[in-house]
């Protein structure tokens, strides 16, 4: 009868759909469908509980709240008065999908809390089933429908179940790209895929022809064990092994990217270029550029100066509309430099995974999943003072505006697209403005 | 001519301070341009290395800002003393 391992595996929620309960597992989020509830026009409708669902690996774990949110209307009493302290308007009304968002909440809190889902669902149920059974006595929440679990059609092995407790599964949804490609698996590169692999991107494309060594697994994330490091596995076969027990969707290219196969890149929806520098990066970004696909460069310059190591994290960003700066300002050293004339060739684990997570903090403010209220394409992060510099974002075109002629001359190819960026971060804020007005509730 | 008036020569000659990649260094004029601070970090680098530059402290009564970025044609005045700079090759990954 049950499709779902998550539900196979738990007893609580095996019980609901024994019972006959209309049960669906959505975005991380338990649904219960077809309750039957009467409306404040005295009439029977049907609505459907909705609450975050806790997990313990592959099975329910107790309830850690005892709110419940229901979709589809406010239940009422049979006369269409309302349910004395049933609906409590404080709570948080969840969303599980556009479609399923909370109308209303209700906080009932027995003694100690609920012991399963079932006590939970079952406990609500009798509330608001029991003035439309008084309506209809036909009527009943055992429609023994086939139970619907997205468990097994995402990208994760097992459920979201952080995005659903953290109310932002709206916002994560923003983040299922169907392809993003990372180029170079190195340091900031394994830190980049242990970031995206905990987006819902579709499939992450990983590029590197390098073999996984001891000396990486020092600047890598989590903790390779000696079995790992004697495999001789290339980096991507590596990762892939490893990130593969939480999702699907990793494609190992165990290959470096040059201008023969940089058309493999062509259909992503965003590329990560994570790789030492050289001409094949010049390649990559002339043909990204030209074909508009987005993208974010990052590079790491690290000395030992006298004080201890200092230097330098760049983020760069290219858009379809905003790419000039690359190449007209030189932002992108396509030449590496000898390691004795610039002693560079020096990283350490934590600035690789800030590099990594500036640009993915990065990605996601492109991707509208965090505000962003500056929209700059270049970051340079200097260690020894610690001060974040930002470039070609809204700021530059302020100051364009309040007559820096230096800035307007400086800036002058792209101010166009500066504006049409600025109109678009004004059109996505007010949105966000009118759906919190419209709602009562923050989007 | 003088040892003290040599000494005040020497002064006039280098009367600003700059500290580049954590290295004091003495220079007899203000403005300085990306291209020039890729010299003094690395003298002969090959032309075709780009480095990423940022300032701190810098002399914001010329128009310029007191912390930020040089890139590729750019320039800044600096003080006559406590202006740093970072200047380096940002090419790993």
């Amino acid at each position: 009868m049950s499709g779902s391992r998550l539900v196979r595996n738990s007893p609580d929620l095996a019980r609901l759909v024994q019972d006959g309960f209309a049960v669906r597992i959505v975005n991380g989020f338990l649904v219960v469908d077809d309750i039957p509830y009467v409306d404040d026009a005295a009439q029977v409708q049907w609505g459907s509980f909705l609450c975050p669902l806790d997990l313990s690996g592959t099975t329910a774990a107790r309830p850690t709240t005892h709110v419940m949110c229901f979709v589809g209307g406010v239940p009422r009493e049979r006369n269409g008065q309302p349910i004395k302290d049933l609906v409590n308007d404080s709570v948080e009304k969840w969303s599980a999908s556009a479609d399923i968002t909370a109308a209303c909440g209700f906080s009932q809190k027995p003694e100690g809390g609920y012991v399963d889902f079932y006590e939970k669902v079952t406990y609500y149920t009798a509330m608001v089933i029991s003035p439309a059974q008084a309506v209809d006595p036909s009527v009943n929440p055992y429609t023994y429908k086939p139970i619907e679990s997205d468990e097994d059609d995402g990208v994760f092995l097992y459920v979201d179940t952080f995005s659903s407790r953290a109310g932002i599964t709206e916002l994560n949804d923003l983040l299922a790209l169907e392809k993003v490609v990372i180029v170079g698996l190195g340091g900031t590169g394994a830190h980049l895929l242990d970031a995206l692999a905990k987006t819902p991107a579709l499939t992450v494309h990983l590029y590197d022809s390098d073999f996984y060594r001891t000396h990486n697994a020092f600047r890598a994330p989590g903790a390779a064990s000696l079995e790992d490091l004697q495999a001789g596995l290339t980096k991507v076969e590596y990762y892939t092994r490893m990130y593969s027990v939480m999702r699907r969707g990793i494609v190992p290219h165990p290959v470096n990217v040059t201008a023969d196969n940089v058309s493999e890149l062509l259909d992503a929806g965003f590329v990560f270029l994570a790789m030492d520098t050289g001409p094949d990066k010049k390649t990559i970004v002339d043909a990204l550029t030209q074909h508009g696909i987005p993208f974010i460069d990052s590079g790491v310059g690290l000395s030992k100066d006298a004080n201890g190591i200092a230097g330098q994290v760049r983020i760069t960003t290219s858009t379809p509309g905003r790419s000039a700066h690359i190449t007209r300002d030189e932002l992108i050293s396509y030449f590496a430099g000898e390691d004795a004339e610039y002693d560079t060739n020096l990283q350490v684990d934590e600035i690789n995974a800030l590099t990594a997570n500036l640009a993915i903090i990065r990605y996601k403010k492109i991707l509208t999943f965090y505000a962003d209220i500056e929209n700059e394409h270049h970051t340079v992060f200097v260690v020894n003072s610690g001060d974040l510099h930002h470039r070609y974002g809204v700021s530059d075109l302020v100051r364009c505006e309040d007559g820096d002629q230096h800035e307007v001359a400086e800036h002058d190819d792209d101010l166009e697209g500066l504006i049409d960026h600025v109109i678009q971060v004004e059109a996505i804020h007010e949105e966000r403005v009118a759906d919190t007005d419209v709602d009562g509730d923050v989007a | 001519m003088t040892a003290a008036t040599q000494e005040q020569g020497k002064k006039k000659d280098k009367q600003f301070e700059a500290v580049i990649n954590g290295t004091e260094t003495p220079l007899d004029h203000d403005v300085l341009t990306y291209e020039e601070l890729g010299q003094l970090a690395y003298p002969n680098h090959d032309p075709e290395a780009k480095f990423t530059v940022t300032y701190r402290n810098a002399d914001p009564s010329h128009g310029g800002t007191l912390n930020g970025t040089l890139v590729a044609g750019e320039s800044v005045t600096i003080k006559k003393k406590g202006t740093t700079f970072d200047v380096r090759l940002t090419t790993r990954s």
